[in-house]
């Protein structure tokens, strides 16, 4: 078999004037009447209008122009054919040639055969054997399949990155769940492969694509258990899920703190804490009960001074709704955050009791468990100012809670002593 | 339908189902949604995996390159049924909807599993397979790198499937000028040496050609010895039902000069081939 070097039809035609080419007979009728064979497998263009079923190209003119022009554009319905049979001959194709009046001068006559009427149908076809001898060098078949196993993690991982990347400047395609679904999956992969710098590359690109795979709890715990960070790690590792909410974030961290994905959960919000204080801040103030048991043991070294005020409403908050868990937590923040502030002021609700039971509306009995908690939270928070706030409070005191200010006192005595 | 795709793919590849559970449930939304683009895809992949064992590749590798094949055309469960099949020209809107595919696979397989690595290796023809040897196929990408080997070979099993297949509104090619045609696309369009593997191991004329003789008889290609030359197989006489060895020194002057449509003679290969084989 010939494979063709020749795709230059004009160059043959100057030399040899044809006015008929009959590509089933391989037979050409020249100017000159003198009739010879070809060998269609020299002229690829002639061979492709076989394959098209036109069985003879009648040529009318002499000019050149015109005789390129034609053979350059059935040459590029070729490449088309070759790029994608499926669907090019839906394209209008212009298989003849018309020259500025009009007129025919070159003509491509089809093979009368009806066209397939029935809507497409397929079966299995036979698909032949491949068993001819193979003629190639076997130093290029090794060179295939050594390309195949030294394609690595990082070769398939950076070619799924072009991909992406070639997503996202596509048009026609939107942000949608499945493309969510298949970043987040490529990520995840990524740190399943220790590939943190890839993992990082591509959530950074396309963060504003991982909204559903937050939602995704299968898919967001993948993501979190399949890499754990060393120490100096962490600050990359955490941009990858620098889009997660934090509300998604605090509710993971409380239902999965004992799974897989449990340490780098602890990681992660510590981590979060300490680069997003405020945001975490503002949002336990407002968070569920819960929520705030869980997020304030995080947020202990952070609270300030300018924290004070929003912190007293939320214990006033805990006392006024009998959280007596939540009340011993803020009052640990409220030492942390302003010491002289929060004796003075806790040191206030002890001495005036009809403040705190107009704030509750409820009961002595309720008063004095309340009151037991603010204590229990001050026991948990030992300071410089602790021990002297137990003595100015002792003599304002009486009965079970005197008694336990008491032994507060006795303690913390001990422990100076020490 | 769980047990018969099982089937199908068993006879193209030998894999068990669990460990491929995500791509058989992949390749059955592809059966259940377009029986033609299931049925082209059990075609690709038996090409594609054909050529793998022409060169040897191990046994995971031909998985891997089966399931490559097999899920090239995934992203079309996300064109219109009415797009997939129409016989008249795209809209532009059409095209562009059309030409998402490739980008559209690895997007339907994160819909039914998520992607590991090793399946995202074997979706890689499903993005790759249109992008050319070259990468000046589609979808564009403008951060070059080399197209994986099993994309290049399906990208040659896809286009001889699709030139060898009748359409409603166009006759398929004839194995051997399919052949000759793609070769135009050497380095190019296609893997020069993963075509050339390909097109040499079919043979000029494919198993099952009907050719025509110098000698005006109709006989077709049954087989190609290690000894055929690329266009001299062992062909079988239509009328006359005796083997010839176009490669014996005594049938030198014999020639094939053309191929033909069995259908035009009313000939039916399948039984020729099968009635040889027994």
């Amino acid at each position: 078999m010939a494979l063709s070097l020749k795709n230059r039809f004009l160059d043959f035609w100057q030399d040899n004037p044809a006015i008929s080419l009959k590509l089933s007979e391989e037979t050409v009728i020249f100017k000159n009447g003198k009739t010879e064979s070809f060998c269609i497998d020299e002229w690829p263009i002639f061979l492709f209008l076989k394959g098209e079923q036109f069985s003879e190209i009648i040529f009318r003119t002499d000019q050149a122009r015109l005789i390129d022009e034609w053979s350059q554009r059935i040459d590029h319905y070729q490449q088309l054919y070759i790029e994608d049979p499926e669907y090019a001959g839906l394209e209008e194709r212009e298989w003849n040639e018309y020259d500025d009046g009009g007129n025919l001068v070159i003509e491509c006559k089809s093979l009368e055969i009806s066209a397939q009427k029935k809507p497409r149908k397929r079966k299995m076809i036979h698909v032949p054997p491949m068993e001819a001898p193979l003629r190639i060098d076997p130093a290029a078949i090794l060179a295939i399949k050594k390309e195949i196993e030294e394609q690595n993690t990082q070769a398939t991982l950076q070619r799924m990155i072009s991909i992406l990347n070639e997503f996202r400047r596509d048009s026609i395609s939107e942000v949608s769940v499945k493309w969510s679904l298949l970043v987040g999956d490529i990520i995840a992969t990524s740190l399943e492969n220790g590939a943190l710098d890839i993992a990082r590359q591509i959530a950074e690109d396309h963060r504003d694509k991982l909204s559903s795979v937050w939602l995704d709890t299968s898919r967001r715990l993948r993501l979190l258990s399949a890499y754990d960070p060393k120490a100096n790690e962490i600050a990359d590792w955490a941009r990858v899920f620098e889009s997660c909410p934090l509300d998604t974030l605090v509710h993971t961290l409380e239902k999965n703190l004992s799974s897989s994905a449990g340490p780098q959960l602890i990681k992660l919000m510590s981590f979060r804490t300490k680069t997003h204080t405020e945001e975490l801040i503002q949002y336990t103030l407002l968070a569920e009960v819960k929520m705030q048991k869980l997020m304030l043991q995080w947020l202990s070294p952070y609270w300030q001074p300018k924290h004070y005020t929003l912190l007293f409403k939320a214990l006033l908050t805990s006392l006024k709704n009998e959280e007596l868990e939540m009340i011993p937590l803020w009052v640990s923040a409220l030492i942390r955050s302003s010491p002289g502030e929060a004796f003075s002021n806790i040191e206030t609700i002890f001495q005036t009791k009809s403040f705190l039971n107009r704030l509750v509306g409820r009961s002595s009995q309720f008063t004095g468990r309340s009151l037991k908690s603010l204590l229990g939270g001050i026991e948990e928070n030992v300071t410089v100012g602790s021990l002297s706030f137990l003595k100015r409070l002792r003599p304002k005191i009486e009965g079970d809670l005197a008694d336990h200010v008491e032994k507060m006192i006795n303690s913390l005595h001990r422990r100076s002593e020490k | 339908m769980k047990a018969r795709l099982i089937n199908d793919v068993s006879g193209i590849i030998n894999c068990e189902y669990s460990p491929f559970e995500a791509e058989f449930e992949a390749l059955a939304e592809i059966k259940e949604y377009d029986e033609y683009t299931y049925l082209h895809s059990l075609n690709v992949a038996r090409l594609s995996v054909g050529l793998g064992k022409r060169l040897e590749f191990n046994n995971e590798m031909i998985v891997d390159l089966g399931w490559a094949a097999l899920l090239h055309d995934l992203g079309k469960l996300k064109v219109p049924i009415d797009i997939l099949n129409k016989a008249t020209k795209f809209s532009p809107e059409e095209k562009a909807i059309m030409l998402s595919h490739p980008l559209e696979s690895l997007a339907v397989f994160s819909e039914l599993q998520s992607v590991s690595l090793d399946r995202l290796r074997r979706l890689s023809a499903a993005f790759e397979h249109h992008q050319r040897f070259d990468l000046k196929g589609y979808p564009i990408v403008h951060k070059k790198h080399s197209i994986h080997p099993y994309s290049r070979i399906v990208a040659i099993a896809d286009t001889f499937d699709a030139m060898t297949t009748d359409r409603i509104y166009q006759r398929r090619t004839l194995p051997d000028v399919a052949l000759k045609i793609m070769a135009q696309g050497f380095g190019s369009v296609f893997d020069p040496i993963l075509l050339q593997a390909f097109i040499t191991s079919l043979g000029a004329y494919p198993v099952g050609t009907l050719v025509r003789l110098n000698d005006e008889r109709l006989a077709v290609v049954m087989n190609y010895h290690d000894k055929s030359e690329l266009d001299r197989p062992i062909v079988m006489g239509v009328e006359y039902q005796k083997e010839i060895d176009l490669s014996k020194t005594e049938n030198k002057e014999i020639k094939i000069v053309s191929s033909e449509f069995p259908e035009d003679y009313d000939i039916n290969i399948d039984e020729v081939l099968e009635s040889n084989a027994r």
